[in-house]
């Protein structure tokens, strides 16, 4: 039985629902209540994987980033160690979108051989021509970053499917 | 075992030495109370503080002095045995000396928990107001974009906000408009039933059409909806009136309604028509065949005088429908635009002596058809003398008909300042001053002409044909008294 694990952080502006992703993800939970992150929470989550190789299953250590406000902005050696990470958008709010680019150079910046998922968060929010105009108005066609998607904590769309993604590609 | 190094260290850092491969060598007395966990020398640190997994490589550069130290300030960390054990704390590791590491861990709960409820209020009014910002600009958005003109006033009708569909709807620019009254946009003073006070007494009025004004002063019809809200707070309540432009709806419904009226006019005109026409030409038509059959009956047995008497009538009613039916074709022509004003020299003094020469024979012993020539008349005029005899042979002719008892009608034509004016006087039985707006309809006849003979298209052919001249035509009557028309044309050179 061989477990491997991997560092991954959820980065993303405040608000935009990193915790309510992890949520969703390890405890299959989701509550409309807004609750900051301060400093770094962990959480660990096995991801069972297919008999590949000589890995049985993966333990995701995932660290779930205070969001950057206009006051603080995140702290760089969090991002040491890590594969991978979650860039979290809020659909609703288009300057967390723009703010994207920022979380991909200060990750690339710490860890340039690492990996990149993006998640465009509350989706359920939005109505099907909003998603399609989305789908198509961003892409992010560069080595290292997978996405973007759509997701909603609220429904769990995508949310397994972003995570699993990621772990599979820090394990190549 | 105490680490050579350890007394340098200040008692109130609690600690974790370790080696390279991050067992635990020695730890501080406090370090349990923090964590929560019972630790075991020996034991991988991870196992504790699964926090440094992924740190490897950093402790690893740390170790051999690549890195002075690696911190992570604020973590989350909930005990192994007790889950609802959350402490925060910073850990900062290290080198102590070549194998082994030192991994400060400093308590920062308290902060923590007191920079949480800070950031949570700080995240939570900046998502509230950027939640408000979206609404307000959704909202703005709406209101820009929207083609109805939408303006807002206090109660005294003063104009507090207005939409670009207002500016551009009457040409002013905002600050034209801005604190101005709201009357400004109406002709004739702000309206009662759009007045702010007026609107207060009902929660919505719909579709008040009113008369607006431009800048430029163009009239524009606006169907108004309003209402009078009272914000929440301490803000006086505002009137909200949102217009829209129907001026072109407008002008399409008169036009349909004035088509309307002119078909019903044309269905009245050929129900008249077709009265007058069976009534005038059946009594004539009535004489003649009364007229044939006696001659038929009775011819060789009448005297030659009873004969032509009748003959006479027979051409008497033939002449009459022939006449009716020559008016009938000259407003058939006015009416589709044949009849044309051909203007050609002519001699007007011999003209009129002709005319009323030709009106007296006609009129016989019991009138008398007197002609003025007032001053001096050129030797010719441009003049149709067609459309002249139309309207001459009917004025003069009516003059003789309506004045049945009085046998003197006046003709006076002179020239007055580059005009001709022509007078025609009766002292007959007048027009009724109810008939005098319709005198000069087709088919239309005053309601005191009785048994005499008439089509009512006389007059009617006499307004078009002074008009094809260019002239105008007045009439003064008074019932049993008499009647003078006046035609006026322009001089021909």
């Amino acid at each position: 039985m061989v477990t491997v694990s991997k560092k991954i952080c959820m980065v993303g502006d405040f608000g935009v629902g990193k915790t309510s992703l992890i949520r969703r993800f390890v405890d299959r939970e989701f509550s409309d209540r807004y609750l900051s992150t301060v400093g770094v929470k962990i959480s660990r989550k096995v991801v069972p994987l297919p008999p590949i190789d000589d890995i049985d299953e993966l333990k995701l250590l995932i660290w779930d980033l205070e969001g950057q406000t206009k006051f603080k902005a995140i702290t760089p050696t969090y991002l040491q160690g890590s594969s991978g990470v979650l860039v979290v958008a809020d659909v609703t709010r288009s300057e967390t979108i723009s703010h994207i680019e920022d979380h991909l150079q200060l990750f690339f910046g710490v860890n340039p051989q690492g990996w990149v998922a993006i998640a465009l968060n509350k989706t359920d929010l939005l109505d099907s021509d909003e998603q399609t105009y989305l789908q198509n108005s961003l892409q992010f066609n560069r080595p290292h970053i997978l996405g973007p998607y759509l997701t909603s904590a609220k429904s769990g769309d995508n949310v397994d499917q972003i995570f699993t993604t990621l772990a599979k590609k820090m394990l190549d | 075992m105490s680490h050579p190094l350890k007394p340098s260290i200040p008692h109130h850092l609690e600690y974790v030495i370790t080696d390279a491969e991050f067992l635990i060598v020695e730890f501080s007395m406090g370090i349990e109370a923090i964590l929560d966990e019972s630790l075991i020398l020996g034991a991988d640190i991870r196992r504790f503080l699964p926090e440094l997994v992924g740190s490897e490589p950093i402790a690893h550069q740390v170790l051999h002095g690549e890195a002075s130290h690696f911190t992570i300030k604020e973590v989350a960390h909930y005990g192994h045995k007790n889950s609802n054990h959350l402490v925060y704390i910073d850990l900062n590791l290290e080198r102590l000396d070549l194998q082994s590491l030192i991994l400060f861990i400093n308590d920062v709960t308290e902060t923590a928990l007191l920079r949480q409820s800070l950031v949570q209020r700080v995240n939570e009014t900046e998502l509230l107001l950027n939640a408000l910002k979206r609404s307000e600009d959704y909202n703005r958005k709406i209101i820009t974009s929207m083609g109805d003109a939408l303006l807002t006033t206090n109660l005294s009708g003063n104009i507090k906000t207005v939409n670009p569909a207002t500016l551009e709807l009457f040409g002013y620019s905002e600050v034209e408009l801005k604190n101005q009254p709201l009357a400004l946009l109406f002709p004739d003073g702000l309206p009662a039933v759009l007045e702010p006070q007026s609107l207060r007494a009902s929660a919505i009025h719909q579709d008040i059409e009113v008369n607006c004004q431009t800048k430029p002063g163009e009239i524009l019809t606006i169907a108004f909806s309003c209402a009078v809200i009272q914000a929440q707070g301490g803000n006086l309540p505002v009137a909200i009136y949102l217009g829209r432009n129907i001026t072109d709806r407008k002008r399409v419904e008169q036009e349909i309604n004035a088509a309307l009226a002119q078909e019903k006019e044309l269905n009245d005109l050929k129900s008249r028509f077709i009265a007058m026409t069976s009534h005038e030409f059946k009594n004539p038509l009535s004489s003649i065949l009364m007229s044939v059959e006696l001659l038929e009956e009775f011819s060789l047995t009448w005297t030659a005088e009873k004969r032509l008497r009748h003959l006479q009538r027979i051409r008497q009613s033939t002449m009459q429908m022939n006449n009716l039916l020559e008016d009938i074709l000259v407003i058939g022509k006015a009416d589709a635009g044949k009849l044309e004003f051909h203007p050609q020299p002519l001699n007007l003094k011999q003209f009129c002596q002709d005319l009323v020469e030709e009106l007296q024979f006609l009129a016989g012993e019991s009138h008398e058809v007197v002609l003025h020539l007032n001053g001096a008349l050129a030797p010719q005029y441009d003049l149709d003398e067609k459309l002249l005899r139309h309207t001459f042979v009917n004025l003069l002719s009516n003059a003789v008909k309506y004045s049945p008892d009085c046998p003197r009608v006046d003709f006076r034509v002179e020239e007055v300042e580059q005009t001709l004016v022509f007078a025609v006087q009766d002292h007959g039985i007048g027009v009724p001053e109810e008939d005098q707006p319709r005198l000069f309809e087709s088919f239309h006849r005053s309601r005191n002409v009785r048994e005499i003979s008439g089509t009512g298209l006389g007059l009617s052919i006499v307004k078009r044909a002074v008009e094809l001249q260019g002239g105008k035509i007045t009439f003064i009557s008074e019932l049993n008294v008499g009647t003078t028309f006046t035609v006026f044309l322009p001089v021909g050179v």
